[in-house]
């Protein structure tokens, strides 16, 4: 800038800047959010011209690598930020050149990349459109739901979706999920299949057959079909079909039926068909031979079995012997019609005939046929008639049965069916029955028929102790103790057994005596049954006060010691929550909270192997293993997605059908443990989402977002939710403590609005202005900026820091600014002129100490060669405050060249300057002087400016400089250099250029006069000057040529003619004038005079002014 | 609970009270759900409320809480909204009383904990103590707006409920009569569930209510409820005793129940009858068919046989239309006729039991004159009450030819 200066000052002051050209017009950056990357551009002048100057930018999110340059092409380094920048947002600022060629600037724009979903076809913007992309290509949908940008589509769904889709995409991901995820989402069904036939019949097969089932789908969607068979003779084309098998809605499944693994007889085979959702069965019957109708036999087994019951009936006088035998008989006739007389109708025939006869017993002894019956038995027969006979006995004489015998148990059991008991017998029966030593199944049948048959407590009592003797623990038996401990029996372990056996799905109220006896034996049941009884008793507790009351102690101590192991289903759920959920201490909270927010899930597909719970608030699923189709699961808030995964990996949501049911309820018991900083990420979930934030409960906002089990996009809800509350409450104190502790750089990311906002407002400054300076400022309110700033600069004790200055700028350009702003602008911002313009008129607003800046605006206005009218005002300050002389003398040098050369007008003030700096012979630049003279030249009396104007006027005669103003001077000034007479014509123009004057002058000769040319002498660098001799009445016609770089251009055409004859003429042209001039005005004794003087001076001249020879020696 | 699927639901939607019961098909036998996680607590109040801050509508207790503790909107009135055809204003928005109906059963169906429930459910039987014109609408619009389909639906009165409830218990419990005190404060109702024989099946009607004020003071209205008992059970055989309402404790009925307890006649005490009646109902429909050869003579029932005589395929044939037994909401009708040389419809009315037919006839005025068995006609027959039929004719006109001039003939009629 100095250089300048002493350029200017010595008047080396370019005529015209060259244009600066970049090697973009404008800079467009498209980044990543968060990220930041590089570039640079180039400029220079076309001339190669060398440049120097000064970079700024309007935006640190474009950080310029150089702040001033110099060299002929410039390269120009640049990084862009876009950390703290939102996709899709975009930027626009410029960058400022202030050059020794002017000033420029170029525009930029900031773009942050906004994730688009491509598919073959198209940009997938919703999930509409991915649902049609599914419909038409489900492989591609399936390539874009595995891939990394599938969540932009689900942007907008709920957290309940999102969840689902988390749930779905996990590795390993199968074309199922995306089906189950599409069900889920709605947007389709779940496809079904049907068969027309579900049987097909094939007989006569003599060589291999290709068959098939016609299988239907409603719908469209992924499909995998397993097909097996059953049956050797059947064997499927494929083993596997997939939905691009069907043709529209329908698929052939084909099967081969072997031939050679056929034989005569029927087999029959099944195909099966599976997909996830179903599994259809056909029947397939085929034959090597013909079609065969069903075994006669059976019709024969048929009869023999009608036959028999018919006859027990008679036996147990439930009906007659004639209604028998006439029964008997017609079973008989329709046995021979059917069957002829086979050995079967022969016996049966010679043996009613025998009743018929006789129908009596033989004179054996009971106690013979009782043996001989045993022994039947023994050899196998098994036939009822056998029973009932030797019920029959029994029955009319009780001391034949001495032990139950396997025979006995039999009859025993066959009596108990038929309800053929008697009180004698029975009680004989369960009196035996104490003997046995061991359980038989059908002795348990015949004394349980024999109690329904005719109740009482001795039976009962004999049943259970029976039971006892075999496994006692099963459900089935559960009837038996029911019924034992509501008839009040004592039996050793009966009350254990009532329990075991009991079915524990549902709680009941427990009968009085059961809850005694385990109030004092609470070691005799296993844990989980024992939960049972203490959860019907916390169930009860309200009816049964007192019950409760003697199991609490025991109760609580049970709980203490599952819970350590973590046990859980609903009665322990009950008991926890009876004696644990209301903790108060950490360590309590710490046990108990595992077990909150638990579910029992009760699935009854058998294929489902785990379950899955996805909460789109964490960061991983949970995955849980179903036992005998129950599971209990931890459900933390309403949204979370329930998913199941089979043993093949494939995931399913909405169409497997479950029940859910709620354990434990945890309202106050969550908030309790939340108070006692408990870390479990449920717990914190829940509350998170059952709470809005407050001042009091910030930190367990907080405390779930640094949790590494938290989602991340939840984690930036969170992080939302804290700043918003931040920003809605700034200023209250409570807050400020805890705002010390949030990691500022996390909260930026989300909404460094609302944090910045925040931490102005609670004078945390630095802190506000660390986070600017990485993340922006965008978003904040002006006023907050503005208060940042200006604190921070104060905090700084002015010192310069580049962010500050930007940050003040740009504050300052939004309109917005107090002193210190201001004070610090002026002492440190460079940049566009306009800029700094209106910051020196601000601050003069403000009264404020401008010198320096204004010394500034006019070195830079200087440098850039800038004649903007605002610099008088900046120079009429600058003088007011006695500035340095060769600022003032250097702008005025600029000031004079401009009005001079460029002709700009000249204000009062720099005039009175310039002439103030001619009279105190200020060490100026002569053209300072001409610009003056020039100016002078317009004021009507320039009497008083005389000896100024000689002078100066002298200088030009030296150098014979005339210019075109000179005409305008008194002729007393000019006539001492014969300029009196002279009429000059001048033209201003580059000084590299080639001026050529084109010229005709009318002499008033009526001659035919000719344009002349000849080349203009370039008096000053930039004026071109022809000085002519024009008598009275002559018309001078001229204009100019200007060639330029190649280019030429011509001036308009101007006309001069000589038309006044001023004041007493002293020469002879001017004598010459004033004859002519008289003469036109046919003044003709003028004319005489004139013309008497004008030869009375030519002849003085030629006697007074005679030319001697020089002496040569 | 570990139902998953083709759930039968049943609902008590009580005037004071509600419950909700299951099917359990493994046990084989309705379970109530508990309103309060970890409670055996079954009974949640006709409450509805809508959540000041979420605009969500809550049930029971919860709605008790957030009226109470976060000013909730109450509807402490559902009962009667639900026997009204009158929109109810909700916080400045008109909602009409299905819509209500609708809100709080879908709060209820959220105890059975499965998913998707609509899909999964076979039948939601719902017991009001009454059933009403309005009732029967607007239960039926709530459940259709829940994604329920009719054949869905069941809707009982107490007294079906009650009867559905005694006879899928045991057999000893329901082989003869069957007394039922239904305890409302200070006052006592007897009715019995008699069963008699009928033409085809054996046939149960409820008793007459014998209505009893007890006193206050324990022993004297063990005294009195005792009398009362003597009184209405006398000496008939009872297979069992049902009691329910609020207004008897086993502490002050010490002499009344071991005369209940009489000849071990089974007592049971308990306000679920009438959710796992509505339950039982649905399951006896859809799954069990145990009681086929019973039928229930309500006082919702039909007793007539409503048909008409046509031609059917060119034979003359008589078209049963409504057939006696059913209850009056579930009795309809549709088919559409040609009318052939005639204006007016013929219908042939019998009453149950009654060999007698008689035929009462519709006069459709107004006809448009066309030429014979050229008009078409839509017929609809739907009961409004146990008594009233409403019958429904439109002009269905004959395609092309005689368009129709959709005029529409509305009748009453009570057989």
């Amino acid at each position: 800038m100095k250089k300048q200066i002493e350029q200017v000052l010595s008047g080396k002051i370019k005529y015209e800047q060259p244009q600066l050209l970049f090697s973009q017009e404008k800079i467009t950056v498209t980044v990543k959010s968060g990220e930041s990357m590089q570039g640079e551009i180039y400029f220079g002048t076309e001339n190669n011209d060398r440049i120097r100057g000064y970079l700024t930018s309007s935006n640190r999110r474009l950080v310029l690598g150089n702040s001033s340059f110099s060299g002929t092409t410039i390269r120009l380094p640049y990084g862009v930020d876009g950390v703290g920048m939102d996709p899709g947002e975009v930027i626009k600022g410029w960058i400022c050149v202030s050059s020794n060629v002017g000033e420029y600037k170029l525009p930029f724009e900031i773009c942050t990349e906004k994730e688009r979903v491509e598919s073959y076809s198209g940009e997938i913007r919703d999930l509409d459109s991915f649902v049609k992309l599914a419909k038409s290509d489900f492989k591609e949908a399936y390539r874009i739901f595995t891939g990394k940008s599938f969540p932009l589509i689900m942007a907008d769904a709920s957290p309940k979706q999102k969840a689902l889709y988390e749930a779905m995409s996990a590795a390993p991901v199968t074309y199922q999920n995306l089906e189950e995820f599409l069900i889920g989402m709605g947007a389709k069904e779940a496809v079904s299949l049907y068969v027309d036939e579900e049987k097909s019949e094939h007989f006569g097969i003599k060589e291999n057959v290709l068959e098939s089932i016609e299988l239907k789908r409603s719908g469209w969607g992924h499909l995998r079909l397993e097909i097996e068979t059953i049956g050797e003779f059947l064997e499927p084309e494929r083993h596997v079909l997939s939905d691009e098998d069907f043709i529209g809605s329908v698929c052939h499944v084909n099967y081969v039926i072997r031939a050679d693994k056929l034989t005569q007889s029927n087999h029959r085979g099944a195909i099966t068909i599976r997909s996830p959702y179903q599994e259809l069965t056909c029947i397939v019957q085929a034959s090597a031979g013909a079609k065969k109708l069903p075994d006669a036999s059976h019709a024969i087994h048929r009869w023999q079995v009608e036959y028999i019951r018919e006859y027990i009936k008679y036996r147990e006088a439930k009906t007659d012997f004639t209604s028998w035998l006439g029964k008997g008989r017609e079973v008989l006739e329709v046995f021979k019609v059917s069957h002829g007389k086979t050995p079967e109708y022969l016996a049966l025939k010679s043996y009613i005939e025998h009743l018929e006869g006789k129908n009596k017993r033989d004179g054996k002894n009971t106690s013979d046929i009782l043996f001989e019956m045993e022994d039947l038995f023994d050899k196998g027969c098994v036939s009822p008639i056998l029973y009932l006979e030797a019920w029959k006995i029994i029955e009319s004489d009780v001391s034949k049965l001495h032990r139950l015998s396997p025979f006995w148990i039999q009859v025993f059991c066959f009596a108990g069916r038929e309800k053929l008991f008697n009180e004698e017998l029975l009680m004989r029966l369960a009196y035996l029955s104490g003997y046995e030593k061991q359980f038989t199944g059908s002795l348990y049948l015949a004394l349980t028929n024999g109690y329904r048959q005719l109740p009482s407590d001795e039976v009962l009592e004999a049943i259970c102790k029976y039971i006892m003797k075999g496994n006692p623990r099963k459900p089935e038996y559960f009837e038996w103790y029911d019924l034992a401990v509501s008839h009040g029996l004592r039996l050793t372990r009966l009350y254990e057994y009532y329990i075991e056996t009991m079915d524990i799905s549902y709680r009941r109220e427990l009968p009085k005596p059961v809850l005694m006896y385990f109030a004092y034996n609470d070691s005799s049941l296993g844990d989980a049954r024992r939960a049972y009884v203490y959860a019907c008793v916390i169930d009860n507790k309200e009816k049964d006060p007192q019950t409760y009351a003697n199991y609490k102690d025991t109760i609580a101590a049970f709980a203490k010691r599952v819970i350590s192991d973590g046990r859980m289903n609903e009665n322990y759920a009950v008991i926890y929550q009876d004696v644990l959920f209301d903790p108060q201490t950490a360590e309590e909270a710490a046990v108990i909270a595992p077990q909150l927010f638990t579910y029992r899930l009760y699935c009854g597909n058998s294929r489902m192997r785990q379950v899955i719970v996805r909460h789109s608030q964490l960061e991983k699923e949970e995955i849980y293993t179903l036992s005998q189709g129950t599971v209990y699961l931890r459900l933390y808030t309403d949204d979370a997605v329930i998913v199941f995964k089979d043993e093949q990996q494939r995931r399913y949501a909405d169409t497997i059908p479950y029940n859910l049911k709620k354990l434990t309820s945890e309202t106050s018991t969550a908030e309790k443990l939340v108070v006692l900083e408990s870390k479990d990420p449920g717990v914190l979930l829940h509350y998170c989402e059952t709470h809005e934030p407050a001042t009091e409960n910030l930190e367990y906002y907080q405390m779930f977002s640094e949790s590494p089990y938290c989602a991340k996009d939840y984690r930036d809800q969170l992080r939302r939710k804290i700043v918003d509350h931040y920003a809605a409450n700034a200023g209250e104190y409570k807050l400020e403590e805890k705002l010390n502790s949030l990691d500022l750089r996390e909260y930026a990311k989300i909404d460094k609005g609302a944090l910045l906002t925040t931490l102005i407002e609670h004078r945390m400054f630095r802190q506000a202005f660390a986070v600017i300076s990485e993340y922006g400022y965008e978003g904040v309110e002006l006023t907050a900026v503005l208060k940042l700033t200006s604190r921070m600069i104060l905090k700084s004790n002015m010192a310069e820091d580049e962010e500050l200055i930007a940050l003040a700028s740009e504050v300052y350009r939004a309109g917005k600014y107090d002193e210190v702003i201001l004070h610090y602008l002026m002492q440190y911002r460079f940049g566009p002129m306009d800029e700094l313009l209106s910051i020196w008129k601000s601050a003069k607003g403000f009264e404020m100490d401008t010198y320096e800046m204004e010394e500034k605006l006019l070195l830079l206005l200087i440098f850039e060669l800038d004649y903007r009218k605002d610099g008088e005002e900046i120079l009429k300050s600058y003088v007011r405050q006695s500035g340095k002389e060769r600022v003032i003398g250097a702008y005025l040098t600029m000031a004079a060249y401009g009005s001079f050369v460029h002709g700009y007008p000249m204000s009062r003030f720099i005039c009175e300057r310039l002439e103030n700096a001619c009279s105190q012979k200020w060490p100026l630049n002569r053209v300072v002087r001409f610009a003056l003279l020039q100016d002078i030249s317009k004021e009507k009396n320039q009497q008083r400016y005389f000896s100024l104007e000689s002078s100066i006027l002298a200088e030009c005669a030296k150098d014979d400089m005339t210019f075109g103003f000179y005409r305008k001077l008194p002729a007393q000034l000019l006539s001492p250099y014969q300029w009196d007479d002279k009429t000059f014509v001048e033209c201003h123009a580059n000084p590299k250029a080639r001026v050529t004057l084109y010229y005709m002058l009318d002499t008033g000769l009526a001659s035919e006069n000719e344009y002349k040319s000849e080349p203009v002498r370039m008096v000053y660098p930039g004026i071109f000057v022809r000085t002519f001799t024009l008598f009275y009445g002559e018309n001078l016609k001229y204009y100019f040529r200007i060639e330029e770089d190649g280019s030429e251009r011509k001036t308009a055409e101007r006309t001069v003619t000589m038309r006044k004859v001023e004041g007493v003429p002293g020469t002879k042209y001017q004598l010459l004038n004033q004859m002519l001039s008289a003469r036109r005005l046919g003044k003709e004794k003028e004319v005489a005079d004139s013309l008497g003087k004008y030869l009375r001076q030519e002849q003085y001249v030629k006697e007074m002014f005679t030319i001697d020879k020089e002496n040569k020696e | 609970m570990n139902e998953t699927r083709d759930l039968i639901i049943g609902i008590d939607f009580g005037k004071v009270n509600s419950q909700i019961c299951f099917y359990d098909r493994a046990a084989k036998e309705t379970r109530s759900l508990p309103i309060k996680v970890g409670t055996s607590q079954y009974e949640m109040p006709t409450l509805l409320c809508q959540r000041a801050e979420r605009k969500e509508f809550c049930i029971g207790l919860e709605a008790e809480y957030f009226s109470r503790e976060k000013d909730g909107f109450l509807l402490d009135d559902l009962y009667e909204i639900a026997g009204s055809s009158d929109s109810v204003q909700v916080e400045g928005e008109q909602k009409e009383p299905w819509e209500l109906l609708a809100y709080f059963i879908h709060g209820m169906l959220k105890f059975v904990g499965v998913m998707n429930i609509t899909r999964h459910t076979t039948c939601l039987a719902i017991a009001m103590e009454k059933l009403g014109p309005s009732e029967v609408f607007n239960l039926g619009k709530a459940c259709e707006s829940l994604g329920f389909k009719k054949e869905q639906l069941l809707l009982l009165d107490y007294e079906e409920a009650f009867y559905y409830h005694v006879m899928t218990q045991k057999g000893e419990v329901c082989n003869r009569s069957v007394g039922w005190y239904t305890f409302a404060g200070d006052q006592v109702e007897f009715r019995k569930l008699i069963p008699y024989n009928g033409p085809k099946q054996l046939y149960f009607r409820l008793g007459d209510p014998v209505v009893e004020a007890l006193p206050e003071e324990a022993k004297e209205r063990d005294e009195a409820f005792l009398s009362f008992a003597e009184k209405t059970l006398g000496t008939e055989n009872y297979s069992s005793i049902q009691i329910n309402g609020n207004g008897f404790d086993q502490k002050w009925a010490e002499k009344s129940i071991k005369f209940l307890c009489y000849q071990k006649r089974r007592v049971f005490f308990g306000n679920n009858l009438f959710a796992r009646g509505a339950c039982a109902a649905g399951a006896e429909r859809f799954l069990r068919h145990d009681l086929k050869d019973c039928r229930f003579m309500g006082s919702a029932i039909v007793l007539t046989d409503v048909g008409m005589d046509m031609r059917i395929m060119g034979a003359p044939a008589f078209y049963p239309l409504i057939e006696a037994g059913k209850n009056w909401y579930e009795s309809s009708a549709h088919c559409e006729l040609i009318l052939d040389n005639t204006e007016e419809l013929i219908f042939v009315v019998s009453k149950l039991g009654e060999n007698e037919k008689k035929k009462i006839s519709m006069k459709l005025q107004g006809l448009p004159k066309r030429p014979n068995k050229t008009t078409r006609l839509s017929l609809d027959l739907q009961y409004i009450s146990p008594g009233k039929c409403q019958i429904t004719v439109e002009d269905l006109g004959f395609g092309d030819m005689f368009p129709s001039g959709k005029k529409i003939w509305k009748e009453t009629a009570q057989w």
